[in-house]
């Protein structure tokens, strides 16, 4: 492309809102021409501290008004509706989860923690407790189950959002496929054993008519038995190798680059890993992780790790380590971003 | 996500004690749904459009702020008066631009959101919200310009 792109195609460029073939003809131009090579880096400056500036610190307390709203202790509801606080509460930590992805999933829950303490020690105080944690199994898996589905939208949505290579007729079966692909829920990998997933939709989508065979092949239908297998068991390098074989080469066929493909790749299997951990710690631990998830901290407290056996405990503090290693990640980009101007 | 929502409410409100409420009704109605089972697509759009309502009803009722929308060059200007600038004067700026353009700033420049999907969370065409978020920086651009000049 020889003709410069006008003043707001280069500045939505810019801002990242182009999408798809506008985007890469406009890439494509900036790459070989200087002069609008820097014009995009002064509206990319521009949009730093038009960020910073709308940076609006959360008053301290309003994320523990909220959960307070949401505590049991100010609305001893009947028992039945229990189950129901609990699952608000993981539905706010599922919110919170999806939103890992960005920078402010992380800030401004600090209360969160000192909230969640108190809600735990309302629940043990109450002599209800008992039929609560009676209550608990069924509701768990309901909301284990909304909190995966949440999630993997979540990551779906990433990964159509940034594949600009991806024709619009794509998108829903490409976001079908990779919600599939991650799904651990008991539900969908009976689906996947009983062949109920919709391969053929996956052979049929445009952007796979182009693959090399060989990547083509990874998606034969003959695979399911070993997808199966590969989310049955437990271990870390399995699950790495479900989310290389499903999404890794879909994401790349996407056209997602490689750095973007790995680094989905990884949030799959760490959150599929987490997922899979999580079933098997008690409820109280559970809760703390959520807390923990959304607030600050890696470390676990002492009455919940007595509860833990040495494997789940393990697992519990590699979690909490990389929790809090890709919330410092975000910290630092974010003071690097702020830096720079 | 507490600081999208809050920020979103208090680019609206202006207020911190009302943009609080604002922000905590919406997770409460997050809340409510989630415990009713509701599919909620994509949490992140789907708390930004009753954010966004919520603090624009509550606004109306307060009943004050009249809106005004300055007509506006097309963005022509090749130097950057927003520059020299530091977060806290942008801050004051961005307050007296319209309530549309401090929304579709925040919306973009905050919580990361395409056009497309501004669009769905605003009620818009994609191609309005294009327009919008361009007007909206010509504003402030604008904003800042004539206050260096008449430093």
């Amino acid at each position: 492309m020889n003709t410069h792109p006008n003043h707001e195609k280069l500045a939505e460029f810019a801002w990242d809102a182009l999408e798809g073939a506008e985007a890469d003809a406009v890439e494509m131009h900036v790459a070989g021409c200087g002069d609008c090579a820097l014009r995009v880096e002064r509206v990319r400056a521009e949009a730093g501290r038009i960020a910073a500036a709308l940076e609006t610190p959360v008053p301290a307390g309003l994320a523990a008004r909220i959960l307070d709203a949401e505590t049991p202790a100010r609305d001893p509801g009947p028992v039945a509706r229990e189950g129901g606080h609990l699952g608000t509460w993981m539905g706010l930590a599922a919110a919170a989860l999806f939103a890992v992805t960005s920078a402010w999933a992380w800030r401004g829950m600090q209360d969160a923690n000192r909230r969640i303490e108190k809600l735990e020690k309302d629940l043990a105080a109450r002599p209800v407790a008992g039929p609560v944690v009676a209550n608990q199994p069924d509701d768990f898996d309901e909301i284990l189950k909304q909190m995966a589905r949440l999630e993997m939208e979540g990551e779906a949505g990433i990964v159509i959002a940034s594949a600009p290579g991806l024709p619009p007729s794509d998108r829903e079966t490409a976001r079908a496929m990779i919600i599939a692909a991650t799904d651990t829920t008991a539900e969908t990998v009976a689906k996947l054993a009983r062949k109920e997933i919709d391969w053929d939709a996956l052979m049929s989508l445009d952007t796979f008519a182009s693959l090399d065979p060989d990547l083509r092949a990874k998606f034969e239908p003959s695979d399911v038995a070993d997808i199966v297998a590969g989310l049955e068991r437990p271990s870390r390098a399995d699950a790495l190798a479900v989310a290389r074989a499903l999404v890794g080469d879909l994401i790349v066929a996407a056209g997602l680059d490689k750095a973007q493909a790995s680094s989905l790749e990884s949030l799959i299997v760490e959150k599929t890993a987490w997922r899979r951990d999580f079933h098997f710690l008690p409820d109280v631990v559970q809760r703390e992780l959520a807390a923990r998830f959304v607030g600050a901290g890696g470390s676990l407290r002492a009455e919940s790790a007595a509860l833990l056996n040495e494997t789940q405990k393990a697992r519990v503090l590699s979690f909490l380590a990389s929790a809090e290693t890709e919330r410092n990640r975000y910290w630092d980009n974010l003071r690097k971003n702020a830096g720079k101007h | 996500m507490l600081p999208g929502i809050y920020g979103l409410c208090f680019r609206i409100l202006g207020r911190d004690a009302d943009a609080q409420d604002a922000a905590q009704e919406t997770f409460a109605r997050m809340c409510a749904e989630v415990r009713k089972g509701t599919e909620i697509r994509d949490v992140r759009k789907w708390a930004a459009t009753v954010a966004m309502n919520r603090s624009i009803d509550m606004k109306r009722v307060r009943g004050r702020e009249v809106e005004l929308v300055p007509e506006l060059a097309p963005a022509a200007e090749e130097s950057d008066p927003l520059e020299r600038i530091d977060a806290e004067h942008l801050r004051s700026w961005m307050a007296k631009l319209p309530e549309r353009y401090r929304v579709v700033l925040h919306h973009h420049f905050y919580m990361d959101m395409k056009p497309q999907e501004i669009a769905e969370v605003m009620g818009l065409e994609a191609g309005t919200a294009r327009v919008l978020l361009h007007r909206a920086i010509v504003a402030l651009r604008k904003a800042a310009g004539q206050e260096t000049t008449e430093k």
